[in-house]
């Protein structure tokens, strides 16, 4: 080892695994065999106790109680301003599901009311079922259907937004195209006159035993063919019209 | 401490507003500046407890990091010289004698003597300023200074060479001192030496 490499790593000498075993035994050789260099690590050593010397001076240096007095406050300020913060998210997120759950409410009830449905969903055969038809007294009237339980299968229909022409065309702007409203058949019975108001499509099965009570022709071979029907029923709850899912025989 | 907890705050101040002080302290010089800068660490802490990423390094680290940038400003803003009393001209041959060290050596215990090393360590750059205050002073490993200065390990071993080595100078300068003929004026060194 050279002084050059030897001054390369003088303060590693001290440091712990600053120099590898081999080479620090090679330096100290050197130091030995060199005056200038152990008068080289003789002061770097030297420094290095200085160092110690103020490190250990400065140990109990520390800042004052005033400053911790400072801290504290602004961290009491400062919480509380996240906690004022956190409470007023609280109540505004309290007020805004407040706000939503009133908004579900009402257009619950309004669907409910309705019987407002998801546009193009099919109908529930089963949600509305009717049990018997009979006709209405008096002749000229349409019968009345007696519904069971249930919801109607099929969207309320507000005549407000239909054509007054027919009752089946009434339906039109609102959940059914034309081509449906081909279908739906005008009951004999039906008075196109009288508003349709809140109308309502039901699903029914029934025997084409029935269909002569509504005042539709029969079939006399498949008399007791049931049938699937659609059928329009007015706020008053008389029949409009109707319309056959599945034809009669 | 993140969900406001008092007592968490003023166990951690307590724990390590010391070290912080210290660092502040070694490296402007001026207890009041040190004071000033740790309040305002601690503020910072208190302000962005969430900036805080364990993944990232320790809790001590991220103190002495955000001390450190106030520290670099306040340098940045000081003098570009640094006083330096009590200092002489160097002997011929750049070598003090070892008996004049070792007088000084056994002076260590005397408070000049503990002031003219801060000097000493007040004199160099920045750069090696933090390196032998965070090495020699704080006595942290070469890693541990490295991710408190963001540099590599290579760095602050070589920052931390030259450090010594012009703290050497300059002590060696100091304790030149009592023997200096009597008229030679104190002169102020560059701090770039």
């Amino acid at each position: 080892m050279n002084c050059q490499s030897f001054r390369a790593i003088v303060y590693e000498i001290d440091q712990p695994g600053g120099v590898e075993a081999s080479a620090l035994d090679t330096a100290l050789g050197h130091a030995q065999a060199c005056t200038r260099c152990a008068r080289q690590l003789h002061r770097t050593r030297e420094v290095a106790a200085m160092l110690r010397a103020l490190a250990f001076a400065d140990e109990d240096q520390q800042a004052s109680g005033r400053t911790e007095e400072r801290l504290l406050d602004a961290f009491r300020t400062q919480t509380g301003r996240r906690l004022h913060w956190k409470t007023v998210a609280g109540w505004m997120a309290a007020a805004a599901a407040l706000v939503l759950a009133l908004g579900g409410g009402l257009l619950w009830r309004h669907a409910s009311r309705t019987g407002w449905m998801v546009p193009g969903e099919p109908p529930d055969p089963a949600a509305a079922q009717v049990t018997a038809i009979a006709p209405a007294a008096g002749g000229s009237q349409a019968p009345s259907l007696l519904l069971g339980a249930g919801r109607p299968a099929r969207p309320a229909l507000d005549a407000a937004h239909g054509a007054p022409t027919s009752a089946a065309h009434r339906l039109l702007p609102v959940r059914e195209n034309s081509a449906d409203l081909n279908d739906f058949i005008p009951l004999p019975f039906a008075d196109d006159d009288e508003p349709l108001g809140s109308a309502e499509v039901v699903r029914i099965r029934l025997s084409e035993a029935d269909l002569g009570l509504l005042g539709l022709s029969v079939s006399e071979e498949a008399y007791t063919q049931p049938l699937t029907a659609d059928v329009v029923i007015g706020e008053d709850g008389v029949a409009r019209a109707i319309r056959f899912v599945q034809e009669p025989l | 401490m993140i969900a406001g907890d008092e007592h968490a705050f003023v166990a951690l101040y307590r724990r390590r507003q010391g070290a912080i002080y210290r660092f502040a302290l070694q490296m402007t010089g001026n207890p009041g500046l040190a004071e000033e800068i740790t309040q305002e660490v601690f503020m910072t802490l208190i302000r962005e407890m969430k900036a805080f990423d364990p993944a990232r390094g320790t809790l001590g680290g991220f103190l002495y990091g955000i001390c450190r940038n106030h520290v670099l400003r306040y340098v940045a803003e000081e003098s570009p010289y640094v006083g330096f009393p009590e200092t002489s001209s160097e002997g011929g041959n750049g070598f003090t004698e070892p008996a004049a060290l070792s007088d000084l050596l056994s002076d260590l215990a005397e408070a000049e003597t503990v002031e003219r090393v801060r000097r000493a360590v007040l004199t160099l750059p920045p750069h090696h300023r933090e390196a032998v205050v965070l090495c020699d002073l704080h006595e942290m490993s070469y890693e541990q200074a490295a991710g408190v200065l963001g540099c590599p390990v290579g760095t602050v071993r070589s920052r931390l060479h030259r450090a010594r080595e012009l703290l050497l100078a300059k002590l060696k300068r100091v304790a030149a001192a009592p023997t200096a003929r009597a008229d030679s004026a104190p002169r102020h060194i560059e701090r770039s030496l």
